[in-house]
């Protein structure tokens, strides 16, 4: 892209921006729980969301890599494109998010990246996690992006409330330096309960009743305590037949996909957990396996389809139940406009963003699509960045928390 | 001392160890495990009298089966065992993988039971460095060879043959798709990868900075410090035709073999000259000379020395190991690029080394065991029965370590940030408690494995305290009995019959230990 051409879109996109923020204005914005979704892999934003008239897309990929205009299964028309004058297109298997493009909940912001040039899977993750830009400065515990903002909490009870969640057995970087948190992989009400009987609770809870001096070389002490904590709050919260905790019960009409058990269950605590009212402000989802250098076509049918069928059934899920929620969604990049021999793309540079707003609010600028000339792409090969990822995400955060 | 340090540098420091230790000295114990021998009479029968459980429902195929079957597979050649992958063959999922299966029991038996145990922590690192995730079913098939062959073969020894060996095996080549990369188009996913997490490292990746190979500081004197996409680009031509036997269709109706074996096709390389790390590579070069040639300089290159002796300073030292550390092992690992105990000498040199013993004084400095650590050196220092299940593997993996199947090309990642979450400290917790109490078929606990020491009669607060010892040292035994004891309110010096309700309790006290933050701890 020539630099005049990016000037032009950078200021058109700034003018989108004070648009959209004089429209939030008007109205009274309730605050939202933010959910949190990575696409881990780098998802093919391409073939998630494109211009299907493009000449420069249809040259550079075989059809089983492309949304298609016609045949036996075509690309969902978005009712508003992303590119003037193009058919902008989303994958067939994205079907269950169409109406809500039509009734603006859904939102797309295409051509959205880091303003980093990295192509690595790692260093990007990080970059995108963390409260810092500048990769070199980026530490283990180096606090996440959403960390500066999260207000402390001024409940006196704060202690009773999870403000944040990990839906993963490891902690999650974008949490990292966060207070009264929660990590749970897999199935709520199986991952609560303590090992042993009313004795083993006493002695753990007598065995990490300390408060370490010093954090470093103590984090298992520290966070044992968070644990015994957070565990008992939640369980004592947890909706109970005959004493024994019950599974999920989603609204009635609402089915989640159930191919992708981690997906599943991580939605399912997402939801469970805001329905309980325990000040959930953020749920960080991890999806992973987007990484298709490799048959990507079957491999991206499957994972559109979960990731789009569980995304509808947990907003339908969450507008049921009177909860306003904003999901916002993101991958570490997108993939190169070319396909590869293997039926599959590299890694590329900018790919896309989606929101998901229970109340329809209109929280992501619009798009600023560079083309896909040779020209316009990045170093020649990629999309490029009209809009850095952090700074929208961090808007988007800031929205949904404050209100 | 002797107790921090063996800890450090085996499963669990248990009394047979810290007697051979005391008998031989640091220096000379150091020696013997960095010298592993391959004949084990005593390891060798607990593999071969080791039974594994194969469980799955009948179909229209096949009949159900749940028995106890001995390891039979996992030490077979990959030939051997690649029919299993056939699909014309009817055969139950878990039949198909059982040879990853059997490597998990394995992992699990040398875990406990080996004299070679830095040995084993190696192999720990070394897949978690050149990380394949196993839930393929050729993967599976092929994981126990690359253990074997790549893994152990070369894991103290010299980091280029470690490289190749890995470049050139069945799991990787699937898993990083170089086995369908062809030229024209090819597939960047392992030279990518290859730069990254293999050799040099991302802190040498300059894309951020320079988007022409002549622009690298040091590339106009054909020595750049880093690397960018452009090379990643040339590097991913240099490895095409790098295949497995895969009855792959390769044109013009030529068909590859089905064995899963290595193979290059010329056919499929793309030959022209290329330019990696500023050098020039001729086009038509030998079979193979071109994969290789990225391999001898990336296994050479300081940014991959820097880049290793970083990540095992980080694995056995600390979190954040000093610089000063990191800079001398990078200097060792130059000197003896061509030695073919070169990993072996960096080892040494570290743990050797004054930051390596202030860091074992350091509280601050503690490394974080990691599940499959809590578990086999729980079992290590209470000298409790033992026969793997999966039901064990399971709950490793539940606590964060998925072995053979942590899905990304990275590994795990190596601090405690990731280690540590209110999910992995729960399912910590329920490790020693099962594992004493039998949750998972690893076998009964019973009276006389803990009290084969003591005289009768016997006195729990005694019994108890031994046990603590041997699990927790000196420093930390009394802090953690005391809270115990006061959350238990246990009369002291109780006296032990054969009541299996007393054993219950003392049992149940002996996982509460392991429970503990301090046991978490290496």
């Amino acid at each position: 892209m020539k630099r005049r051409e990016l000037l032009k879109a950078l200021t058109y996109s700034a003018m989108a921006n004070a648009a959209c923020l004089h429209h939030l204005s008007f109205g009274a914005q309730a605050k939202s729980t933010l959910v949190f979704v990575f696409l881990r892999g780098g998802a093919d934003s391409l073939q998630m969301a494109a211009p299907v008239d493009d000449a420069n897309y249809i040259a550079a990929r075989p059809p089983e890599l492309r949304i298609l205009s016609s045949g036996s299964s075509p690309g969902l028309q978005l009712p508003i494109g992303f590119s003037s004058n193009q058919d902008c297109r989303l994958h067939p298997a994205a079907a269950p998010l169409l109406d809500l493009f039509q009734s603006k909940h859904a939102q797309i912001l295409h051509a959205c990246g880091l303003a980093n040039a990295t192509r690595s899977h790692f260093v990007a993750q990080e970059i995108l996690e963390s409260s810092l830009n500048d990769h070199n400065q980026i530490k283990a515990k180096t606090p996440g992006w959403l960390q500066p903002l999260i207000k402390p909490s001024a409940n006196p009870n704060a202690k009773e409330v999870i403000a944040n969640l990990g839906t993963s057995a490891g902690k999650i970087k974008s949490l990292e330096g966060l207070t009264f948190g929660m990590n749970v992989s897999g199935e709520l009400r199986s991952n609560l309960v303590l090992p042993g009987d009313a004795s083993a609770k006493l002695v753990l809870e007598a065995l990490y009743q300390t408060d370490p001096a010093d954090v470093h070389g103590n984090e298992a002490l520290a966070m044992g305590k968070e644990t015994l904590q957070q565990l008992s709050f939640v369980e004592s919260k947890m909706p109970r037949v005959d004493g024994k905790l019950t599974a999920y019960t989603p609204a009635k009409g609402v089915q989640y996909n159930t191919e992708n058990n981690d997906l599943l269950h991580a939605l399912q605590t997402v939801a469970q957990l805001i329905r309980m009212d325990v000040g959930l402000k953020v749920a960080c989802v991890d999806f992973g396996g987007w990484d298709t250098h490799e048959n990507q076509s079957g491999r991206i049918n499957q994972l559109i389809r979960q990731w789009s069928s569980n995304m509808r059934a947990f907003f339908d899920d969450m507008q049921a139940a009177g909860k306003p929620v904003t999901i916002a969604v993101v991958s570490e990049f997108g993939r190169r406009l070319r396909a590869n021999a293997s039926q599959g793309t590299d890694h590329g540079h900018a790919g896309a963003m989606w929101l998901l707003d229970t109340q329809a609010r209109q929280r992501l600028p619009a798009t600023v699509w560079p083309g896909l000339t040779t020209s316009a792409l990045d170093q020649g090969l990629d999309l490029a960045s009209t809009h850095n990822v952090k700074q929208v995400l961090a808007q988007v955060a800031q929205q949904a928390l404050n209100g | 001392m002797s107790f921090n340090l063996l800890n450090r540098l085996t499963l669990g420091a248990n009394q047979s160890m810290l007697e051979s230790f005391n008998a031989v000295g640091e220096t000379r114990w150091l020696e013997e495990q960095l010298h592993p021998s391959e004949n084990d009479p005593a390891l060798e029968q607990r593999l071969s009298s080791a039974v594994f459980r194969i469980n799955y429902g009948a179909t229209s195929d096949y009949a159900a089966v749940n028995e106890n079957r001995p390891l039979t597979l996992w030490q077979k050649p990959l030939k051997d065992l690649w029919s299993l992958t056939d699909y014309q063959i009817k055969l139950a999922h878990e039949e198909r993988i059982r040879p990853l299966r059997e490597l998990m029991a394995a992992r699990l038996i040398r875990g406990v039971y080996s004299p070679w145990q830095l040995q084993e922590l190696m192999v720990d690192f070394w897949l978690d460095h050149f990380n394949v995730h196993a839930g393929d079913v050729q993967v599976a098939v092929a994981m126990p060879s690359f253990e074997q062959g790549s893994i152990r073969q070369h894991g103290l020894g010299n980091f280029k043959n470690l490289l190749e060996s890995v470049a050139q095996s069945t799991p990787m080549l699937i898993y990083l798709n170089n086995r369908s990369s062809r030229t024209g188009a090819p597939n960047e996913n392992y030279a990518r990868e290859l730069f990254e997490l293999h050799t040099m490292g991302k802190d040498n990746y300059l894309n951020n900075l320079y988007s022409k190979w002549k622009q690298v500081p040091g590339a106009q004197t054909g020595a750049p410090t880093g690397y960018i996409d452009q090379d990643v680009y040339e590097a991913a031509r240099a490895f095409t035709g790098w295949m497995i036997e895969d009855a792959r269709q390769m044109g013009s109706g030529v068909k590859l073999p089905n064995t899963g074996a290595f193979t290059y096709s010329e056919s499929w390389h793309d030959p022209y000259q290329k330019r990696i790390l500023a050098q020039d590579f001729d086009p038509f070069d030998a079979p193979m000379a071109d994969g290789k040639r990225v391999l001898d300089m990336l296994s050479g290159h300081p940014g991959t020395a820097h880049h290793l002796s970083e990540k095992i300073c980080r694995r056995f030292v600390s979190d954040t190991p000093p610089r000063s550390l990191v800079d001398s092992t990078t200097k060792v690992w130059l000197a003896n690029i061509k030695h073919p105990r070169q990993i072996a000498l960096v080892m040494q040199h570290i743990f050797k080394s004054n930051e390596f013993k202030q860091a074992l004084a350091d509280r601050r400095q503690r490394k974080l065991k990691r599940p499959f650590e809590l578990a086999v050196s729980f079992i290590r220092q209470l000298d409790l029965p033992f026969s793997p299940s999966m039901g064990l593997v399971n709950e490793i993996s539940s606590a964060g370590q998925r072995m053979y199947l942590w899905p990304t090309p990275d590994g795990h990642p190596d601090h405690s940030a990731y280690w540590l979450s209110t999910h992995t400290m729960r399912r910590r917790w329920n490790i020693p408690l099962g594992l004493i109490e039998n949750w998972w078929a690893t076998g009964f606990v019973g009276a006389e494995h803990l009290s084969a020491q003591f005289k009768q009669p016997l006195n729990e607060t005694t019994l108890i305290a031994h046990h603590a010892q041997n699990m927790l040292g000196e420093g930390q035994t009394q802090e953690t009995l005391s809270l115990m004891n006061k959350a238990l309110q246990t009369p002291p010096k109780r006296l032990l019959g054969a009541g299996n309700d007393e054993w219950v309790q003392v049992k149940r006290q002996l996982a509460y230990i392991a429970m503990s933050p301090a046991y978490q701890y290496r």
